[in-house]
Formats: structure tokens, sequence, C-alpha cells
């Protein structure tokens, strides 16, 4: 796997399947959720337990994450202005670079306990916040919904840059419509949107739910517990979920 | 006269309400003994038919490995440390994290019993019918995948219960065709060894059972570059 993390399309990411024989590959899929994500999670894993005493995992990992950070990485438009992010799925035939397809789901939750450690590990402190945005969208993901669980699929309303993001309902609207909508004349698409919203259940901030099971999952715990190790647990909001 | 009665109130309410969060906050008292269901125990495992079942035997490898890269042996680096410096712990949060236990290890135990009862033996039990069914390869995953679970929650008895299950398991032989490499190694090798990793070596059938998966798992790796098959069909 390493020899050929800088050589696919996204270099830094491996695409979700691979030829285990000839470790070629011509799939287009980059994401770091369901059929990926072990491979990320393991790297700052790996490098501890062979004792810190190879530069292999360190290397792959500072890779991966150039790439996750650069492609990936967006912030959620969220009413509460919390700073959440998520990371992406990209599809190198389908999308422009700008393109990154605002989706998430539960198997993503790891991901901000992994880039913590990872930030401590590798001592790459500037990436403490991103881990905490990562860890902060899941939460926010379950506090959303009227279970309190989140759902197992979703895109986002993204904000237009990870620092500011002022929570626009139009916009909110503009992307349920673009997502959702079958189709309809530009006088009808608010009243539509709306119509959207309601029938979806969405809450403010999801622009659709491809999958709203529940399937018994643990990212979120294993994210939200490596989380809580480097990070004193006031930081995070309250939520049901962990601190409240 | 009114001004005098109307203090009086005020401060039993306030005392009321002090004294009654004061017991409210308090950390649980010693657990309540476990409900004793040893009228209930786990039903034998049916007599094992050997006539006509494949069994995988031990056989040369087709592309045996030469050489192995070398593990660090040199001490660990040091390690930046990971934990945040956590204050300690007050009084009042102890009893909540207290309470909130209690809460995970009795849904544990609510499960345990159900599986005990309706799949002791089996991969998973199914919540709604309260039938069972072999999702991985039919070797009692979540007894073994359970283990350091009874461990971590101090379950000892039910932990050796279910250690003295373990000899019914036999790994050379299973009514799948095929085995989910993966599934396999993270739930069943990985079950034994943090079982075995947790009782420090305790009880040696854990590792004996893990070498066990470990030899039947190792001929999936047996291909041109020692990448695993994902799927591997065992009896070919």
């Amino acid at each position: 796997m390493d020899s050929i993390q800088k050589n696919t399309p996204v270099p830094g990411l491996w695409p979700v399947m691979i030829n285990a024989e000839t470790m070629q590959s011509s799939d287009p899929r980059f994401t770091v959720g369901g059929m990926a994500d072990s491979m990320y999670e393991y790297l700052p894993k790996e490098h501890l337990l062979l004792g810190a005493r190879t530069d292999q995992y360190s290397k792959m990992y500072a890779s991966a994450m150039d790439a996750i950070k650069d492609l990936l990485i967006f912030r959620g438009m969220t009413k509460d202005k919390r700073e959440v992010f998520f990371a992406g799925n990209y599809n190198s035939i389908l999308n422009r670079k700008e393109d990154v397809e605002h989706q998430s789901e539960h198997l993503k939750c790891f991901l901000g306990g992994t880039v913590g450690i990872g930030a401590k590990v590798f001592q790459r402190p500037e990436e403490l916040r991103l881990a905490r945005g990562l860890t902060e969208g899941c939460i926010w993901a379950y506090d959303s919904m009227p279970t309190g669980i989140m759902p197992e699929e979703f895109h986002v309303s993204a904000c237009e840059d990870l620092e500011t993001c002022k929570w626009n309902e139009h916009k909110w609207y503009q992307d349920v419509h673009r997502r959702l909508s079958k189709g309809s004349s530009p006088d009808n698409a608010f009243k539509e949107a709306k119509d959207l919203v309601k029938n979806h259940g969405l809450p403010p901030g999801m622009i659709d739910i491809g999958d709203a099971q529940y399937l018994l999952r643990y990212a979120v715990t294993s994210g939200l517990v490596y989380t809580l190790t480097f990070l004193d647990r006031r930081r995070l909001s309250r939520s049901s979920l962990c601190t409240g | 006269m009114l001004f005098v009665r109307k203090r009086y109130i005020l401060t039993t309410v306030i005392l009321l309400l002090v004294v009654y969060s004061l017991f409210h906050g308090l950390p649980p008292a010693a657990e309540t003994p476990e409900v004793d269901d040893t009228e209930f125990s786990p039903p034998p495992p049916p007599e094992q038919d050997d006539d006509d079942r494949i069994r995988w035997t031990k056989r040369p490898e087709k592309y045996p490995v030469d050489s192995y890269i070398q593990l660090p042996t040199a001490a660990p680096s040091p390690i930046p440390q990971i934990q945040h410096n956590f204050p300690s712990e007050s009084w009042y949060d102890r009893g909540q994290r207290l309470k909130r236990q209690s809460a995970v290890k009795a849904a544990f135990q609510h499960a345990w019993k159900g599986y005990k009862r309706h799949a002791w033996l089996h991969d998973e039990l199914s919540p709604l019918s309260g039938h069972n069914r072999e999702t991985f390869a039919g070797w009692a995953a979540t007894l073994v995948d359970s283990l350091d679970t009874l461990l971590i929650m101090g379950m000892t008895d039910e932990f050796e219960k279910a250690l003295a299950a373990l000899d019914h398991i036999d790994f050379t032989t299973t009514d799948a065709n095929q085995i989910n490499v993966f599934e396999t190694t993270i739930r069943y090798l990985g079950g034994f060894m943090a079982a075995h990793d947790l009782t420090n070596g305790k009880y040696p059938i854990l590792l004996k059972k893990a070498v066990e998966v470990a030899e039947f798992l190792y001929n999936a790796f047996d291909t041109r570059n020692r990448m695993p098959q994902s799927r591997w069909e065992w009896t070919r």
C-alpha cells in the first residue's frame, strides 16, 4: 500500500477497490468512510505498535492527511454556528477538485479520534482543531435527529470556507432543492424545498438523508473515546452523547 | 407575622431542596447482586457428528514466505503524550460516571442473558424472533467476541462459564463455503487474543484456541504477494 500511495489519481489517498494481486486499480472512488476507513485509522496505531521505531507510518500518515485536508475536508453549515467539519467523498472521474461530495456517514466518525491521535503522536498540533471539529460533526449529527441518533448516511449543506460560517437558511433550501428536486419551475423552488425538508424530515443543515438506519455502529463511540483522551470534555459541545 | 411565616417556609423549602440534591447526587451504593439465573444454564452443545465433514488439514504452502521484514528490536522511541492532563475527578462527577457505568453494564447483562438463553454457541442472536443464526462460520462468534467484555465488566463467573464451552468449538471445519477473512480475524482471533492479554495468560485455552484459528486462517494468506484473499473458499 505504501508503494502505491503517491501514484493514485489522488496522491495520498487510496481508491476503494484495489486488485490485491497486481496492486492496480481503476476505481475512481476516494473516501475515508466505509471500505476505506480502517486503512487510515491504523496508520498512527501501527506506528505506536511498532514502538515509534519506524518512519514508514509517519510518512504515510502525512501523505494521507495532506490529501484529506486539501481535498476532502469541508465545514458544515449549522444553525448554532458550531464549528463542525466533515470529510467528503471524491470521484476522480465525475468530480472536479472543487466538487467534493458533501456527504458523511457513521463510519467516518472514527476520523476525529484518529486525527487527534495523529496530531499528538506525530507532533502536528495545528490539526487538533480539525480533530475536534470532526468529532463535533458527528455529535451535531446525533443531536440533530429527533431520536438523538445520527443517520447512517447523509449529505450536508457546506460552508463557503472553513473559517467563518453564518447560518443561511436560503442557502440550505437551495442546497436541498439542488440535491432532491425532481425538477420544478424556479418560482416554485422555494416552496418545493420546504416541502422536501418536511417530507424527508431534514434537520437544519442536512440536505439529504440517504440511509436513516442505525446499524449498531460503534464508530462514533470510538471517535469520541479517543477524542476525550486528548481533549477535556468541556471543550466539546454539551450533548446527551457524551457530556450532558 | 406574615413576614416571619414566609421566612420559615422559604428556609424549609431551600433546606429540603439541598438535602434532596445531595442524596440524589450520591454515588450508587454497592451493586445489588445479579439476579440469580443459575436455574438457567446453557444447554450442552449437540453431539458432534464426525462423519462426512470436510476438515481442514495443514498442508505445504504454495507460496511460502522466504524472508520476513524484521520488526524493530530496539526499545520504543519516546512517544509524545497523547492524554490531556485531566484535573482529578470531583465527587459529583465520580457519582455520575458510576451511575452511567452501571447502566452500561446492565445493558450488557441483558444482552448476554438473551444470547445464553437463545443462541448459546451460535454466532448471533436474532433478538426479534428469539432464534439464532450463523453469520460468521458458526464458531460462536458472539461468545468469543464477548470474552474481553465479560472480563472488563468484572463478570468472572460468566467468563469462566464461557471458557468451559470453548472446547466445543471446532476450528477445523465449518458449514460455510466461504470464510470472511477480515471478520474471522477481528472477531475470533481478536477475541481470543484480547481475553488472553487481559488475563495475562492465566487461561491456556485462550492461546490454544487463538492458535487454532490462526493456523486455519493463515492459509488465506498463501498467495503470490501474501495479501490475503478476502472471501476465502477454504475447501478448494
